[in-house]
């Protein structure tokens, strides 16, 4: 694999986005900050390698949770067929013995609940190294604390329903957190006592709330997902059918046994946990009641409070702008903005058409609509299609590009720098902020090709910058590579993948020295 | 290679899920078993009752007259553990509430080493009572007999001045021995494993 060096051209003066150290708040508080976004960069690329990033459970990690819950329901329907809350363990003890129609369906039901904490701690710690919890991703992130909250107390309620050893455990760990707080007049830890049986209405609010959370889920991920433009809510069916399929396989291959029934005459030696939801229990024992609350409100509160420790400076990236005497109304900008933050709206000087307007608050200067119009009419100060064109048309001098590979790099991009006296590389906020004017300006100036080297499709910054960048360089997609360049010498590859990058370079390498032969 | 790679971590991922679904928690370690004391009893009331004369109640709003008016609080228990004549317990119990007047809710656990166990629990008013209901005239509406009628009944329900536990029990490794409280029988009641073998 040819190994690529650069000379870098430097970074042209229209990409406005701060330095990675920048992004960190002006107030850190931690003492040096952090470059860690870097670093889970690079592990997520070496998790490409090995599954590409089409099917990187690291990138798939929320839409692996939809599916798993979706397991969940479906599941969970039918074991709320053989549970009787008049019998609690009784009936599970049935099912678990039932191998055809009971064992594994709850066995599929207990490894997907574990799954899901999982894949949604992988995804929170996804977007939290990568800094993806601010601007419009601020109510993602804070519903998506809630769900995390939503998903753990409905476990709890599912292992309470078994009545074992471990569902009495948690129970009673349950009603001592909620005993530490004056809010009952009857402590709750006086129900589990054996004196008298258990109320059934107990069982009842426990079943009831195992159901109807699930449904709060259903709404919190609705919200989760309201501020994401076009959110991708299920995996690629190749990898919705390994997770499913590996469900039922484990399901299979270790069945699920029952713990004995709870009994509060009996201190049992030791108890089956499920260390995915009670993780906490050695802990807890430790501590006083009150221990718990503390950590909860501690661990909720610092996850509240992200966004703002990890937020850039306010300030930091000015707003678009549309030149309305320019816009002639086609409204591709509305459709490619990734946070929804143009509208069209009626013109005030008489002209027929909409003209599109920017949502001061919601644009976070990711400059994806500079590359998407066609006319140069909207996009962040100093970064629309005509400034790219100036700069380009100063900066890219002949002598300088002719022959060689312009490489227009994401700044958010991972990856190793490519270095080739070949390559002229110019570091971009986003693929996607590309205008064609640009690539052609490029190749005006005697480049034998432009690569544009952005993040994994999965993991773009701006969300859907690659996307878009490709569509436009087939040609499926305004604005239009202009007319005379060849779209064959426009490439669209993922920056962390090197093998690719230093293939798409030397593709166009060739591709150029065969035509000077001819 | 690398696919070999990726299905490696796939695998690993999948025994870590079942590994951690199901591996065992030593919860109690040793054998000591448990004397749980845990009940609910209403505490009595110290209260001084007068009757209001005809003056007096003419002063008051009419939906708020009632020729009985009590004043009080709730009493105070104390609370004693001896366990093979060691002690174990000693302990202030007051009613629940801001007011201390609602019921007094008791949960203890005390590990205890399996054995034949001698038990002494005992329960104590620490404050007197007032002489009351002598004070009191003829009620003469319905509505001062029932209220008096009621007190009265809360009153004998209430955990008398002094509820006393004395007996051996024998207590297997890690089982649990509840003395609980029967307010009928106003006395304590022990309960065991149902299951356990004699
Ligand atoms: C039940 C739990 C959860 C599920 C099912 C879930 C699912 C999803 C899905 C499907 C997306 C859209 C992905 C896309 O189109 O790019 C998403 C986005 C997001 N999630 Fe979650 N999520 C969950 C919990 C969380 C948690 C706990 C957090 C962090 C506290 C979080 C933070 C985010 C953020 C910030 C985004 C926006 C990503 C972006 O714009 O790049 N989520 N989630
Ligand atoms: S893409 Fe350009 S011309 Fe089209 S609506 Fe947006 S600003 Fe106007
Ligand atoms: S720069 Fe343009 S595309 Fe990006 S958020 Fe702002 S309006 Fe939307």
């Amino acid at each position: 694999m040819p190994t690529l060096a650069c000379r870098a051209f430097g970074r042209a003066p229209w990409v406005s986005i701060p330095d990675t150290d920048e992004i960190w708040p002006s107030a850190w508080p931690f003492g040096a900050r952090p470059r860690i976004d870097e670093a889970a960069r690079d592990r997520a690329s070496s998790c490409n390698r090995l599954y590409g990033s089409r099917y990187n459970p690291l990138y798939q990690s929320g839409t692996i949770a939809v599916v798993l819950l979706i397991v969940l329901l479906v599941t969970g329907l039918w074991l709320l067929f053989l549970y009787r809350i008049g019998a609690p363990w009784a009936s599970v003890a049935a099912l678990t013995d039932d191998r055809l129609a009971g064992n594994w369906v709850r066995g599929v039901h207990r490894y997907a609940s574990d799954a899901s904490i999982l894949a949604v701690v992988v995804h929170l710690g996804r977007m939290f190294l990568e800094r993806r919890t601010h601007g419009p991703r601020l109510l993602a992130w804070l519903t998506g604390v809630g769900l995390l909250g939503l998903l753990f107390v409905c476990g709890w309620t599912g292992f309470v329903l078994v009545w074992d050893q471990f569902g009495e455990l948690l129970a009673v760990e349950g009603a001592r957190i909620i005993d530490a707080l004056p809010i009952l007049a009857k402590p709750l830890q006086l129900t589990f006592l054996g004196d008298q049986a258990i109320p059934s209405a107990f069982f009842f609010v426990n079943l009831f709330l195992h159901v109807a959370l699930p449904l709060g889920l259903g709404l919190g991920l609705w919200l989760h997902v309201s501020r994401v433009a076009r959110p991708t809510l299920l995996p690629p069916r190749r990898l919705w059918v390994a997770v499913v399929v590996g469900l039922v396989v484990l399901a299979f291959a270790r069945p699920l046994r029952i713990a004995p029934e709870a009994n509060p005459f009996r201190l049992a030696e030791s108890v089956p946990v499920d260390w995915f939801y009670a993780f906490w229990l050695p802990l807890h024992a430790a501590l006083p009641p009150w221990g718990a609350w503390l950590g909860v409100t501690t661990l909720v509160g610092a996850l509240l409070a992200v966004p703002w420790l990890t937020g850039e400076p306010k300030g930091s990236a000015e707003p678009s702008r549309v030149d309305s005497r320019l816009c002639t109304g086609c409204e591709q900008c509305a459709h490619d903005c990734p946070y929804e933050a143009i509208a069209m709206v009626a013109r005030t000087d008489g002209r027929a058409k909409l003209v599109a307007k920017v949502a001061q608050d919601r644009c976070v200067s990711c400059g994806i609509c500079a590359g998407s119009c066609e006319v140069s009419a909207v996009g962040p100060p100093g970064r629309n299609g005509r400034d790219q064109l100036e700069w380009a048309k100063h900066d890219y001098d002949r002598p300088a590009v002719a022959g060689r590979v312009v490489m227009l790099r994401c700044a958010h991009a991972a990856g190793s720098q490519a270095s080739s006296s070949d390559v002229l590389v110019t570091t971009v906020a986003c693929v996607g902020s590309v205008h064609p004017n640009m690539i052609g300006a490029a190749m005006d100036a005697g480049a034998s090709g432009v690569v544009l080297a952005g993040c994994p499709s999965r993991d773009c910054w701006h969300r859907e910058g690659p996307k878009w960048a490709t569509e436009r360089v087939a040609g499926r997609r305004e604005a239009r590579l202009p007319a005379g360049v060849e779209p064959s010498r426009v490439v669209v590859v993922d920056a962390t993948d090197a093998g690719a990058v230093a293939a798409a370079v030397a593709g166009l390498a060739v591709e150029r020295t065969a035509q000077v032969a001819r | 290679m690398t696919r070999a790679l990726a299905m490696a971590v796939a695998v690993v991922t999948a025994l870590a899920l079942v590994v951690g679904s199901v591996a065992p928690w030593r919860s109690h370690q040793g054998t000591d078993g448990r004397i749980r004391i845990a009940w609910s009893a209403r505490p009595q009331r110290i209260e001084h009752c007068r009757q209001l004369s005809d003056e007096e109640l003419a002063g008051v709003p009419a939906h708020m007259r009632q020729r009985v008016q009590c004043e009080g609080r709730a009493a105070r228990y104390g609370l004693f553990g001896r366990i093979d004549g060691v002690e174990r317990l000693g302990d202030t119990l007051r009613g629940g509430g801001a007011r201390h007047e609602g019921m007094i809710h008791l949960l203890r656990d005390l590990p205890v080493a399996p054995g034949l166990r001698r038990l002494v629990v005992e329960v104590r008013r620490l404050d007197s009572l007032d002489p009351v209901a002598d004070s009191l005239g003829t009620l003469t509406t319905d509505r001062e007999r029932r209220m008096e009628a009621t007190r009265e009944r809360v009153r004998r329900e209430a955990l008398p001045a002094e509820v006393r536990l004395d007996t051996v029990v024998s207590l297997g490794a890690r089982e649990v021995v509840l003395i609980g409280y029967d307010p009928d029988g106003q006395r304590f009641t022990l309960r065991s494993d149902p299951k356990r073998l004699p």
